[in-house]
């Protein structure tokens, strides 16, 4: 199986339990992630807002922790390519032009408007919900994302957490995939 | 005797015949051949799994790889890989127009990537709880 190349938007790295799972996939190598200083710097700011009441300071952590994560993955959008995303909304054009620029299959994206745009488009990219691509990765490579899973929850050392509990947590934003991996529990 | 058997035999009488670690061979024809210590350790491990009725397979690992393979040791993008070839961050040679990047520098490039990345993911959890992310 050829391993998926997705460009994951801002939206999907915000979540912090949907970016956890996600970042340890890609640890485990079942994708190859594509991000941008823009979507970066988009989930900074949307952390922030999101969160008032926390340190700022903590949030700009949080990214730059993400930034490191994924060294090798953050690249900058070298092409134009208005010409092919003209039916691309304009706020949102960056993130299909990395995938452009990137030569990824996919884009991960939670803005309903952006997946149906892209995949309007005459061009071998597909958008996905962060459910289902994660859906897709947990037909693909069940055991693997069983392992991730059980990873995530050891290393809830200070707040701890069952693999149940964490499923719990998951199936708010992922229903699907969550319910095809307990589908084989 | 089963050929099984037969061939266990064979690798035991080798393996015994090879335990010195010669690296001179003397063929039918009376011509000597001279053999290199890996060639020789690799043959001796083969014998020893024949010995036990093990299979065994042999794994060639080019000293150099082509920046296609690298990207997939990295798991990143073949551009990514002459990005970083260029930046001079990942060391290579060229061969006429295409570049190849040592085995061991990559593999300890590699290395060197994970332990950045898991170190970055571990902040991310214990920062995350500290900030009351998970609550």
């Amino acid at each position: 199986m050829n391993q998926p190349v997705a460009v994951l938007d801002a939206d999907v790295l915000v979540p912090v339990l949907v970016c956890d799972l996600l970042l340890s996939m890609f640890d485990a190598e079942l994708f190859q992630p594509a991000v941008s200083p823009t979507i970066l710097a988009e989930v900074e700011r949307t952390l922030i807002a999101d969160f008032p009441r926390l340190d700022p300071d903590g949030l700009r952590r949080r990214v730059d922790a993400m930034a490191r994560a994924l060294a090798l993955h953050v690249h900058d959008v070298t092409q134009d390519n208005d010409a092919a995303l003209a039916g691309i909304n304009r706020k949102d054009r960056h993130v299909a032009a990395l995938a452009l620029t990137q030569h990824t299959d996919l884009v991960v994206t939670n803005d309903r408007r952006l997946r149906r745009e892209i995949n309007a488009l005459s061009l071998p990219l597909r958008a996905l919900s962060a459910d289902e691509f994660v859906l897709r990765l947990v037909l693909d490579t069940r055991t693997q994302v069983d392992d991730v899973i059980d990873e995530l929850v050891t290393k809830r050392q200070r707040r701890p957490v069952t693999r149940a509990a964490l499923l719990d947590q998951l199936a708010v934003a992922l229903p699907r995939a969550i319910a095809e991996m307990r589908s084989a529990d | 005797m089963s050929k099984v058997l037969d061939d266990r035999a064979l690798a035991n009488n080798a393996l015994l015949a090879l335990r010195r670690r010669p690296s001179l061979f003397t063929l039918p024809d009376g011509t000597s051949v001279r053999i290199p210590k890996a060639a020789v350790d690799g043959l001796i491990e083969l014998l020893t799994a024949a010995a036990e009725g093990d299979e065994a397979t042999i794994v060639r690992s080019p000293r150099e790889l082509t920046t296609q393979q690298a990207a997939k040791i990295l798991n990143v993008s073949r551009p990514t890989v002459v990005k970083l070839i260029d930046d001079g961050v990942l060391p290579a040679r060229k061969v006429g127009s295409h570049r190849r990047v040592p085995l061991t520098d990559l593999l300890a490039f590699r290395q060197d990537v994970v332990a950045k990345r898991r170190a970055a993911l571990d902040e991310l959890t214990t920062d995350a709880e500290e900030l009351g992310l998970y609550d």
